[in-house]
């Protein structure tokens, strides 16, 4: 996408030529090589109208198609956000192709708070070697008897628990929790040998308990949530439906509201949505793109107007102002 | 303070004096550390990052690993330290191969075999030829019957010629074996690093010689790092030793220079810090009020109700560690390593390599390269530096006729040969003292060719002159010279030489015919320091003429006179002049007086003009520098005249009707502020007109105007594009610099000899011409140059690639620190003002030292328009004065550039990646490689021409990033782990790049294609013209007219000073309201010289009209 890249003009056998086999002669100290010269053949592109101008169309015209695939993907992906109450129910509005997946949305919710993102051990979720690795779990570190909790820190603690349960007809959906979390972090984050221990055992209790006999390596949502999002408005995946889920089909969904969102006025946001090869409905890629290969065939157009209507050789020696003034005395403006 | 150094006497003075260990080491093992941290410390710069690296030791405000600054800081600091440490050890190599050297040395009346080092003030030190003097000696005793030894004195002042040293008239005559047993003390001032005096006294004990006092001076010394040569061997005396000596005395650290670009970067740093500290104490504030009325809400977060008392700072600091990076770290170690780059561009250039002598150039001082770009003021000597300093007799003028104005050589004139054959006394006589009237050594090789050893060329020039007319100097044999003239040989006894000193400006020696014994007295000297001795009666005018038709001419004029001295008078003044030599206190001054009483009713005998060549390209020089809007000062110790037609020749001042010549003189501080008054007023008057105004002034109004009227003298010198300063002394010529130095204007100073030196310390940039004059000015110098004209290269290509290039990479350096930390800013605003940090540790570390450091290096490479452009267009180095690329105001554009490109980066990166996607690590990673892309663009759109390198570097960088990140990505440790496959592997990645990319540089693009095309700088419009082809053809008309060179540097084919005087009617019209031509004695214009002789000459010249 550089419009100088290619343009290669007329510099790049400039110099090196003429005075090199006099001068080998006689230099016998510093020895000739077009480096130590400053003579290294270059290509020294400028920015001639005919390159601009037509990087400028190049832009337009890739951007655009890419826009409108991005956007056409975008949506094509059927989402159902709902704000959760005790029990919604809802017509699916086209059809939704399995795997239907399930996330819930939490508004100002700041788990990129350096506070919070720094409440984990990372030492301690891999290996049961380092349990009392808690040092930078504070305030959640330890118990009040001085045992280390595990998972430890602020993240885990806090970690969501409002469950969902999906019916069609009366009829349980069944809620795939597979493959929900990173394979790489059950493989190599969280420990298999790692059980959780003085959790959710103090005075205060943040979020979901753990059931203490399942290792973290299977504990899927408290790995989905230890992805610590980095803006305050997220998504987490909760699981998939692996049914497809026809139009109009009416959905019901009962939810079990324990997380604690009222304090500091976050929402509870529940997101049934498929998936395209640009991921989830995003319409931002699109819309940036087919406005973005506009403004650039807009440039393009004003430039290419101009350049008709006041057309400016380039390189005309008269514009050197010490041209115009014999004597000398230039004036710079 | 005086120091006795007792000859032989090993107990002594062991105690008193440092040894002979010479130690030129900045560091001792032991103290290294502690001095070079002290060192490197004392920057501003490094105290604030030491400080920000303390600071993140503290794991509750730290917002990335402490590595991160760390890190970069050692790798700083080791860097800076390695290089002073192995500048040290070779220092320490070199001092300790000087110090084992092996010398023989007395002692206990023994001759032994002894460490350099281990010799001791009043040991007497034996030497042989060729060996190097390890410390400063008083002579006792040579080879040589005479008590003469030769010695090159090349390393202590760079005079490659021998200099003649004797040894005291006590010591003379005393047995070779007694000098072992010899005693005795020398009583010599404490020492200094005056390399041309030494004061003292001798006293020998018996039963060597009576009591007498036997007066010593630097003629009896051989001093350190001097060479013995053509003498078997000498044995002298210490007297200074170790770092005590003359040359240890001298040496010393010279006060680093700091170029403008260096200031200037400075500036912009303390400005982006208190930008910073401004960041910080508003997001701190921010950050505290969010604290305790949102965080509080945020039961997660679980803040506690009451905190450490420090609980206010905690965010604060978290944003100052967060903002730190906004200085960035790599920029001093990327600046020095480019420095270092440019000098040794400097070094490598072929086009500047003296061919003669093939000396290349030298960039002593790395570190200023930038300066050269920015020069705005040369100040330049003349004899030397603008003028080849090769001394050629070219005319003389003998009793009232003048010889070889015609063929413009003396040598060939038939008249005057005919006078030699014919025997024609006026003529024998002036020969006799061009012959004798010298400290010239003959030297006589195997073949039996003569050749000579003279400290002054003009000395060697008349010698070799007066050898070409069949004088010839053929021996020098202790006191007694021979002359060969005309096949019979005529001997000389030299009975005193009074010495030429530049306040006497005349030499005399005192010789008796060996064949009737008479003596005479024969002096040469500058006219006025010989022609107001004439005897009464002496009809000096021609010679006055002669004068001042030659220096007219630009040529280098000595009189010569003589006088036969009565027996009894040369007895009686013989023994003040002893008496003189004694003293221990002024003894140069003691010295003149008692010259001058001898130097009087002198018979003139004639005067010699010598020509002093320019310099190949001398003109052309100094039209292309000027054009460059480069001014351009002459300063030299060389007559008004001579100064004058030289600056005529070489395009420094132009005749009418361009240029106008204003004079500055007067005697007393009314006259001179008078004339410095109205030459100011009709400067302003003429500003506006195209006319190039120069001013002249000698060295006693300069005194006077200094002194006096500095206001008005600094007025002058801004107004002045050219000033032509004659007669002024070293110290004059540093004033001088410091003036132009004091109203902000870069200096640069060229010189070639030792009077420079003063100069070239001072100015800017020191230029050093390693020329005839010996390397003394060139070791002083910044750059040493072999010739005038590789100036020109200097500035205009080396200066302005180097003032180019740091432009652009410091702006750059600023511009991708803030771009991260911009973005870390940002997202503090959607973190809760906390202080997170985006980046990851190793990606905020790699960034500045690694991922964005490596493309911009390369830009050393960058040429924005080919040398032969500039070298046509020298105009376009304006846009290097006055930092016109490295300013403010430029810098605010790099400002601006990188807010855009973090609101580019973080909106789209937040946008693209939402929801579901918001995962930290990703997003980080998509901001990080979101600045990646658009640095390797923002580097491409600045680049001017591509080599390989800069293609390698900048798209061989952004492959590394990946690959360093896949690397990573690989290992389950590193928080990296997975991240950047996962990324790679969606399309969404790719689409997110390429929309940062074209979003960040299109209105980039934009704006430059407008600029360039409608808006261009005058390096755009070459650049265009250059690499477009077309036009460029056209632009050969403009390029100067080579100038027929041979019309105007040789002014020795006018025979007649008339051609002359239109290029003197200028200095007529100083006055600005005076018709020239109305005028008919100098009389009514009081500014002009009260010297009798310049003011006839100027009415002279203007009857002559």
């Amino acid at each position: 996408m550089d419009p100088n890249g290619g343009s290669s003009s007329a510099g790049a056998a400039d110099g090196a030529s003429d005075p090199a086999a006099a001068r080998r002669r006689h230099s016998k100290k510093p020895k000739y090589s077009r480096f130590t010269q400053q003579e290294l053949p270059a290509c020294k592109p400028i920015l001639t109208p005919g390159w601009v101008i037509s990087s400028f169309i190049f832009v337009g015209i890739i951007f655009i198609p890419i826009g409108l695939a991005s956007l056409f993907a975008s949506e094509r992906v059927v989402e159902i956000v709902h704000a959760m109450t005790r029990t919604v129910t809802f017509l699916v509005p086209k059809q939704m192709k399995s795997p239907v997946y399930i996330y819930y949305q939490l508004d100002n919710f700041y788990q990129n708070h350096r506070r919070y993102v720094k409440g984990r051990s990372d030492k301690q979720l891999r290996s049961r070697a380092s349990e009392n690795d808690t040092s930078s779990c504070d305030p959640e570190d330890v118990t009040s008897n001085k045992s280390a909790i595990v998972p430890c820190g602020l993240i885990a603690w806090s970690l969501f628990n409002d469950t969902y349960g999906f019916s069609v007809n009366n009829t349980l959906l069944g809620v795939s929790k597979k493959n929900i979390a990173w394979k790489s972090d059950q493989q190599h984050k969280f420990g298999s040998d790692v059980y959780p221990k003085n959790f959710q055992s103090g005075g205060l209790i943040g979020g979901a308990k753990l059931n203490s006999s399942i290792p973290l390596s299977q504990q899927v949502d408290l790995i989905v949530w230890m992805r610590t999002a980095a803006l305050p408005t997220f998504r987490k995946l909760y699981g998939k439906i692996e049914v497809d889920l026809e139009a109009n089909t009416e959905l019901t969904v009962v939810i079990e509201n324990n997380y604690n969102t009222y304090s500091f006025g976050g929402k509870k946001k529940l997101v049934l949505s498929t998936t395209s090869w640009i991921g989830g409905k995003n319409d931002f890629l699109g819309i940036a793109y087919i406005t973005l290969g506009g403004l650039s065939l807009f440039l393009a157009i004003s430039f290419l107007l101009i350049y008709i209507i006041k057309p400016r050789p380039l390189g005309d020696p008269t514009f050197l102002s010490w041209n115009r003034n014999p004597a000398g005395h230039f004036n710079f403006n | 303070m005086k120091r006795y150094v007792y000859i032989n006497d090993d107990e002594l003075s062991q105690e008193l004096y440092c040894d002979n260990r010479i130690s030129n080491r900045k560091y001792t093992l032991l103290n290294f550390l502690p001095k070079n941290l002290w060192e490197q410390f004392s920057r501003f710069m490094n105290q604030y990052f030491l400080l920000i690296a303390c600071l993140q030791l503290w794991p509750l405000i730290t917002p990335v690993n402490p590595a991160s600054t760390w890190g970069p800081l050692i790798f700083i600091f080791a860097v800076s330290a390695t290089k002073e440490a192995w500048d040290d050890y070779n220092r320490y190599l070199s001092d300790k191969k000087a110090n084992e050297k092996e010398v023989w040395v007395v002692r206990q009346g023994i001759k032994k075999h002894i460490q350099a080092q281990d010799i001791c003030v009043g040991n007497v030190v034996w030497l042989r030829e060729n060996e190097e003097v390890p410390c400063d000696l008083v002579l006792i005793g040579t080879s040589d019957p005479q008590g003469v030894c030769y010695v090159e004195t090349a390393a202590l002042d760079g005079e490659t010629d021998l200099k003649t040293r004797v040894i005291p008239s006590a010591c003379m005559g005393i047995d070779f074996e007694l000098l072992h047993k010899m005693k005795g003390v020398i009583e010599c001032p404490i020492p200094d690093k005056d390399i041309r005096r030494f004061d003292a006294n001798l006293r020998l004990f018996p039963p060597f010689i009576d009591n007498d006092f036997c007066p010593l001076t630097i003629k009896n010394t051989i001093l350190q790092s001097c060479y013995l040569r053509n003498t078997e061997w000498v044995c002298g005396v210490a007297v200074y030793t170790g770092n005590e000596t003359k040359l240890g005395m001298s040496r010393g650290i010279p006060e680093p220079k700091l170029t403008a670009v260096d200031a200037m970067i400075d500036k912009l740093t303390g400005a982006i810090f208190v930008f910073q500290i401004v960041v910080v104490i508003v997001l701190g504030i921010a950050g505290n009020v969010w604290k305790d009325t949102e965080a509080v809400k945020q039961w997660y977060v679980l803040y506690p109700k009451k905190g450490p008392w420090y609980e206010l700072l905690v965010i604060p600091l978290r944003f100052e560690l967060l903002c730190s990076i906004m200085i960035p770290i790599s920029i001093k170690v990327s600046l020095d390593l480019v420095k270092s780059l440019y000098a040794k561009f400097i070094d490598w250039d072929n086009q500047m390599i003296d061919q003669e002598t093939s000396t290349p150039s030298h960039a002593t001082n790395t570190a200023i390269s930038e300066d050269l770009g920015q020069v705005e003021y040369i100040l330049t000597d003349k004899t030397g530096t603008l003028t080849e300093n090769i001394m050629i007799f070219r005319r003389c003028c003998i009793g009232g006729i003048f010889y070889g104005n015609e063929s413009g050589d003396a040598l060939k004139d038939v008249e005057l040969l005919n006078a030699v054959s014919s025997g024609s006394p006026d003529v024998i006589q002036f020969l006799t003292v061009m012959a004798l009237c010298n400290t010239v050594i003959p030297v006589k090789s195997k073949t039996g060719a003569i050749s000579y050893k003279a400290q002054s060329q003009d000395e060697d020039a008349l010698v070799q002159a007066a050898a070409r007319l069949h004088m010839v100097f053929v021996n020098k044999n202790a006191n007694t010279l021979e002359i060969n003239f005309n096949a019979s040989i005529i001997q000389y006894e030299v009975l005193d030489t009074l010495e030429f000193t530049s306040d006497r400006k005349r030499m005399s020696v005192v010789v008796k015919d060996c064949q009737n014994g008479k003596i005479f007295l024969l002096s040469k000297g500058a006219d006025e320091a010989i022609i107001p001795y004439a005897c009464a009666g002496q009809q000096t005018r021609t010679f006055t003429e002669a004068v001042e038709q030659y220096s007219q001419l630009g040529l280098r004029t000595l009189c010569l006179a003589w006088r036969e001295l009565k027996e009894d008078e040369y007895r009686d003044w013989s023994l003040m002049f002893k008496e003189a030599n004694s003293t221990l206190v002024d003894r140069e001054w003691r010295l003149a007086e008692v010259c001058q009483r001898l130097e009087h009713d002198l018979e003139i005998l004639g005067v010699t003009a010598i020509e002093d060549r320019l310099q190949d390209g001398v003109p052309e020089t100094i039209e292309t520098l000027r054009k460059a809007g480069i001014n351009f000062w002459m300063l030299t110790g060389d007559k008004q005249n001579t100064a004058i037609q030289i600056a005529l020749s070489c395009n420094f001042i132009s005749p009418e009707p361009k240029g106008q010549l204003l004079l500055i003189n007067g005697k007393t501080e009314d006259e001179v502020g008078r004339s410095l008054d109205r030459v100011l007023l009709t400067m302003r008057i003429t500003t506006s007109e195209p006319k190039d105004v120069a001013f002249v002034i000698d060295g006693w109004a300069l005194e006077i105007a200094l002194k006096h009227y500095r206001k008005a003298f600094t007025d002058l010198a801004i107004l002045s594009r050219t000033a032509l300063c004659c007669r002024v002394t070293p110290s004059q010529k540093a004033q001088l610099v410091e003036i132009l130095k004091s109203c902000d204007y870069r200096t640069l100073a060229i010189g070639d000899g030792g009077n420079d030196v003063r100069m070239i310390q001072q100015a800017d940039i020191g230029v050093g011409i390693s020329g005839r004059e010996g390397l003394q000015a060139a070791r002083a110098a910044d750059y040493s140059i072999g010739k005038f004209r590789f100036l020109k290269r200097l500035i205009l290509v080396h200066g302005r690639y180097s003032y180019n290039r740091t432009a652009f990479l410091s702006q750059y350096s600023f511009y991708k620190s803030l771009l991260i930390c911009f973005i870390q800013i940002f997202f503090s605003f959607i973190s809760g003002v906390s202080g997170t940090s985006l980046f990851n540790s190793v990606s905020l570390m790699a960034y500045n030292v690694f991922y964005t450091s490596i493309p911009v290096l390369v830009s050393v490479l960058d040429k924005d328009l080919s040398e032969k452009t500039v070298m046509q267009h020298p105009q376009i180095l304006f846009y290097c004065q006055a930092g016109r690329l490295l300013n403010p105001s430029t810098f605010a554009g790099w400002f601006g550039r990188s807010l855009f490109h973090a609101i580019v980066v973080f909106v789209i990166s937040i946008h693209a990646y939402a929801y579901e996607k918001s995962e930290m690590e990703e997003v980080s990673m998509v901001a990080l490689s979101g600045c990646i892309w658009l640095q390797a663009f923002v580097v491409t759109i600045e680049t001017n021409s591509f080599t390989v390198l800069q293609h390698l570097a900048i798209w061989g960088n952004l492959a590394a990033f990946y690959i360093i990140n896949w690397i990573l990505s690989a290992v389950p440790a590193s928080g990296l782990y997975t991240i950047m496959f996962r990324l790679c592997k969606q399309p969404s990645y790719w689409i997110t790049m390429f929309l940062i990319v074209v979003t960040g540089m299109g209105p980039v693009l934009a704006i430059k294609y407008f600029r360039y095309t409608y808006r261009p700088s005058k390096i755009n419009t070459l650049q265009q013209a250059e690499r477009l082809g077309g036009p460029i053809l056209s632009l050969g008309n403009i390029e100067p007219q080579p100038r027929s060179i041979e019309k105007d540097v040789s002014p020795l084919s006018i025979t007649l000073p008339k051609n002359r005087n239109p290029v003197y009617e200028p200095l007529l019209s100083d006055s600005p309201n005076s018709t020239r031509k109305s005028f008919g004695s100098a009389t009514t214009f009081d500014f002009f010289p009260s010297q009798s002789r310049l003011s006839s000459s100027y009415s002279r010249n203007c009857k002559d009209n």
